[in-house]
């Protein structure tokens, strides 16, 4: 039999708060309190609502020397400020013993965006004739999974997933197949998002599924996904190591499941999201009766909500089971890359406080998504397992299922 | 047919592979082949082609416009550049 995996550490800096006691705070408060406003990152401009979930005065020289910062984009910034808080909360060191045994799996949907765009700018319109040397460091996907490694000296497999808004799930499992194959011991997985920059806005724009008021999840008067920052880290490991080290365990990750539209690049299919569902509770070797609540993927716009909600339906049959389901990213915004990994500390909290959180900003249900949508915050609960949902552009599925 | 329904028409007719005619005008779109990921791009090169902004989707709803049938789009264009006209 497979040593369970087990979570024994936490980190996270979103909109929704700077730490995991803030984000707790945040997502459980009885009072709901959005995160989302206009950007003071971009300047305003008629032609988009540039409205973002954006950390709460964000300061990186508060988090990192000088000459650190140089090299890290505002994306590995938060990476490896959630990494610090994971490591720290899972009261990890790295040493001789550990440090080839432990992976880094990051995942980012975009990257660098914000030096990308500012080495551009200069070069196209400041007329510049040189960029930045740090430019390259900066920019590469991989330099938050590589920064991590370098900070802690770990030289275990190393490498960034970028498959969207499922690059953090994406993570998790790769991480996960790591430890069951015993080519690991321990994990630092997660993803970090950082492009509230005029391109990408003008970007995300264009497919008009940018939202011009706010998100609402599930709602009738959903508007579109508001794009949200942050990062999100879990520490993995087996639950033999963990009990051997007196780890304080959070949640088992009791199973994964992943799976590809093959359909279209922004049209998700909902047979697709119904694989990576059914393969999540076939790997975690359960029931559908045995999850209590689904954190969605609830981006807030028409079609991904309507065909979430039609294959949650089909996965879990209302006759046998009606699992509570939310969406947080009305509280957090829509991390990209980053969203898997910070709602599956949403999903652990829920298994912890036995209690869900809500869908904010939902005034009226839409009727033709006919889930157990959860609109009253702080709602208790008996959460066993728990699945969080991550479907992402270019039909990209994945789906984590945590243990009490 | 006036320039405006000339060239929706022209616009329209790159994404679909039937022959523009009057009784396709208020067949949705979805029927003539035209899912929603060419829908975004009709949309941008509408904008491009007369300078106009087509509100967003929420937005259309509450002013009762929709943008499911050639019909729709028409009706939707002529009175965004209209109104662009009275602006000018």
């Amino acid at each position: 039999m497979t040593d369970t995996i087990v979570v024994t550490g936490l980190g996270c800096i979103s909109a929704a708060g700077n730490d995991v006691a803030e984000f707790e705070s945040t997502l459980f408060n009885p009072e709901l309190v959005s995160s989302i406003a206009p950007t003071n990152i971009i300047k305003p401009d008629e032609n988009i609502p540039f409205l973002a979930a954006q950390v709460n005065n964000y300061n990186g020289s508060d988090y990192f020397p000088k000459k650190e910062i140089k090299l890290l984009d505002r994306y590995a910034q938060f990476a490896m400020i959630s990494a610090e808080q994971a490591v720290k909360d899972a009261n990890l060191v790295f040493d001789t013993t550990n440090k080839h045994r432990t992976s880094v799996v990051h995942g980012t949907s975009i990257g660098g965006q914000e030096t990308i765009e500012h080495s551009y700018y200069e070069l196209y319109s400041q007329g510049k004739s040189r960029a930045h040397p740090f430019t390259v460091p900066k920019l590469l996907p991989s330099s938050a999974s590589a920064s991590i490694s370098m900070k802690y000296g770990i030289t275990g497999p190393t490498f960034t997933t970028a498959s969207a808004c499922s690059s953090s799930g994406h993570a998790i499992a790769m991480a996960a197949l790591m430890l069951r194959s015993n080519l690991i011991d321990h994990a630092i997985v997660g993803g970090a998002e950082a492009c509230i920059t005029k391109g990408n806005f003008y970007a995300w724009n264009g497919l008009r599924v940018l939202s011009n008021d706010t998100c609402r999840p599930f709602a009738q008067n959903r508007s579109g996904l508001v794009i949200g920052e942050g990062a999100a880290t879990l520490i993995l490991e087996r639950e033999s190591s963990a009990k051997a080290r007196n780890a304080t365990i959070y949640a088992k990750l009791a199973g994964i499941g992943m799976s590809s539209d093959a359909h279209n690049i922004v049209q998700p299919l909902t047979e697709g999201a119904i694989l990576a569902m059914e393969a999540a509770i076939k790997d975690a070797n359960i029931s559908t009766t045995d999850i209590a609540y689904v954190n969605a993927h609830g981006s807030g716009t028409m079609q991904n909500d309507l065909s979430e909600s039609q294959a949650i339906l089909a996965v879990f049959n209302p006759e046998l089971c009606s699992p509570l389901v939310s969406s947080t990213k009305a509280a957090h915004g829509h991390l990209l890359g980053a969203g898997a990994a910070l709602e599956a500390i949403a999903v652990i909290l829920a298994l912890k406080k036995q209690a869900v959180p809500a869908t904010f900003n939902v005034l009226n249900k839409d009727p033709l998504c006919a889930i157990n949508l959860v609109t009253k915050n702080n709602t208790k609960a008996e959460v066993n397992y728990a699945m969080s949902n991550s479907f992402a552009f270019g039909g990209l599925n994945t789906t984590l299922i945590f243990q009490k | 047919m006036d320039h405006i329904e000339a060239q929706l028409q022209q616009i329209i007719s790159e994404y679909t592979e039937k022959d523009f005619k009057q009784e396709l005008a208020a067949q949705a779109f979805d029927d003539l082949g035209i899912d929603s990921l060419s829908l975004v791009e009709i949309i941008f090169d509408i904008e491009e082609a007369f300078d106009i902004k087509i509100p967003q989707d929420n937005d259309l709803e509450n002013l009762g416009g929709s943008l499911n049938s050639y019909d729709d789009v028409l009706q939707l264009v002529k009175k965004l550049v209209k109104e662009s006209n009275h602006n000018d």
